[in-house]
């Protein structure tokens, strides 16, 4: 019991320090209450749906960007799913990231669209390895017995 | 002053004493006072739509033991409906579909608008749609221009006595409620919003209290 205890501390601990971070919003808060006995992997599929969505995306944009004559409407296209989607999860970094992209795009801004990328690529690694870190504490505390604790 | 109200013992024509619920900032306060007996319910700021109907529903004696698993009110509205949600982007589809789901609703998703089309040709199944408006090839717009279409010449059919509808059709009257998800909600007031036929719109990604309101008004309160 003892392990378990310590493994929740470490779980309540590193996710308020998400939310504190604003690497996560209320959003995520809101995927967590809808897990439950009937849908025990919710936030998982949701978080791995996420990671293959957001990596196709920076794919796309980067070679949309490199393209001699730049077709800002499709920039625009992927980066509006960007911004959908990293809503949706509740990762407001990069949600905040999209948002200065979708600006550049509209004012057709090269520059400002390639540093952006850059940006919403920075977000969006640094937030893959905090929740991949929180699934796994979420792992070993099921593993070992224990409830995934209630932050609400 | 609240203490002197209650020992005094002010009752209402029923003869029961008016239940007191105080709106306060911080949930410390919250549980000192409802334990000591001197208010009935407590609301904190900012108050919520959710939260007030929460405590109305404490103070006339609603007893929901599956609150725990299913908010009473969401899940009453929407339980055993059939909700037909349309977006092109899978995380989104995926986080509706959970949040629909946890309320009882029974819920199919696709990724087009030309896919929404297949779906609502009446006669159909379902109860109402929740359809993103920004989608490739076909958006929201258009999908749902084209679904009424399909509504109105069905209804033709039926009212002219070509179609009987009690043969193939739930309803005589087509008419699906489609709600526009979206995150920008400038673009869903506008006009075009209405005027290709939507019936109202909610917010992307759901917020509870709005969802409950707008869902209220297609399937009643409970």
């Amino acid at each position: 019991m003892e392990i378990v205890a310590k493994l929740q501390k470490q779980f309540m601990d590193f996710i308020s320090a998400l939310y504190r971070e604003r690497f996560l919003d209320d959003q995520f808060l809101q995927l967590q209450k809808l897990q439950d006995e009937s849908n025990p992997d919710f936030v998982f599929e949701v978080v791995s749906l996420f990671f293959e969505d957001s990596e196709k995306l920076i794919n796309n944009l980067a070679a949309a960007l490199q393209q001699q004559v730049v077709d800002f409407k499709q920039v625009d296209s992927h980066v509006h799913q960007f911004k959908g989607s990293s809503s949706s999860i509740g990762a407001q970094r990069v949600k905040n990231a999209c948002m200065a992209f979708k600006t550049f795009c509209e004012e057709k801004n090269i520059e400002g669209c390639v540093q952006c990328l850059q940006q919403v690529k920075h977000e969006y690694f640094l937030v893959k390895n905090k929740l991949e870190t929180l699934m796994r504490l979420e792992k070993q505390i099921l593993a070992a017995g224990g409830r995934i604790p209630d932050l609400s | 002053m609240l203490k002197e109200l209650r020992t005094n013992g002010s009752t209402t024509t029923l003869g029961k004493p008016p239940k007191i619920c105080l709106l306060c900032m911080s949930f410390m306060e919250k549980d000192d006072l409802k334990s000591a007996g001197i208010v009935d319910h407590v609301l904190t700021k900012p108050v919520r739509l959710s939260g007030l109907i929460t405590c109305f529903q404490e103070a006339i004696g609603y007893q929901n033991k599956k609150r725990v698993t299913q908010p009473s009110t969401l899940g009453s509205l929407l339980t055993g409906k059939h909700i037909l949600v349309v977006d092109d982007n899978n995380v989104n589809r995926r986080v509706a579909e959970g949040a629909l789901k946890k309320y009882g609703a029974i819920v199919t998703c696709v990724d087009s608008g030309k896919a929404a089309l297949t779906h609502l040709n009446p006669p159909h199944n379902f109860d109402a749609c929740f359809m993103d408006l920004q989608m490739p090839e076909m958006d929201g717009f258009e999908a749902t221009r084209q679904i009424r279409n399909l509504e109105n010449k069905y209804n033709e059919k039926v009212d002219s006595g070509a179609l009987l509808p009690g043969m193939s059709a739930r309803v005589a009257h087509w008419h699906t409620p489609i709600l526009a998800m979206t995150a920008d909600v400038i673009q869903a007031t506008n006009e075009e919003c209405m005027k290709c036929g939507m019936d109202d719109y909610v917010s992307k990604p759901f917020e509870k209290g709005q969802l409950y309101s707008t869902v209220a008004r297609f399937f009643g309160s409970g």
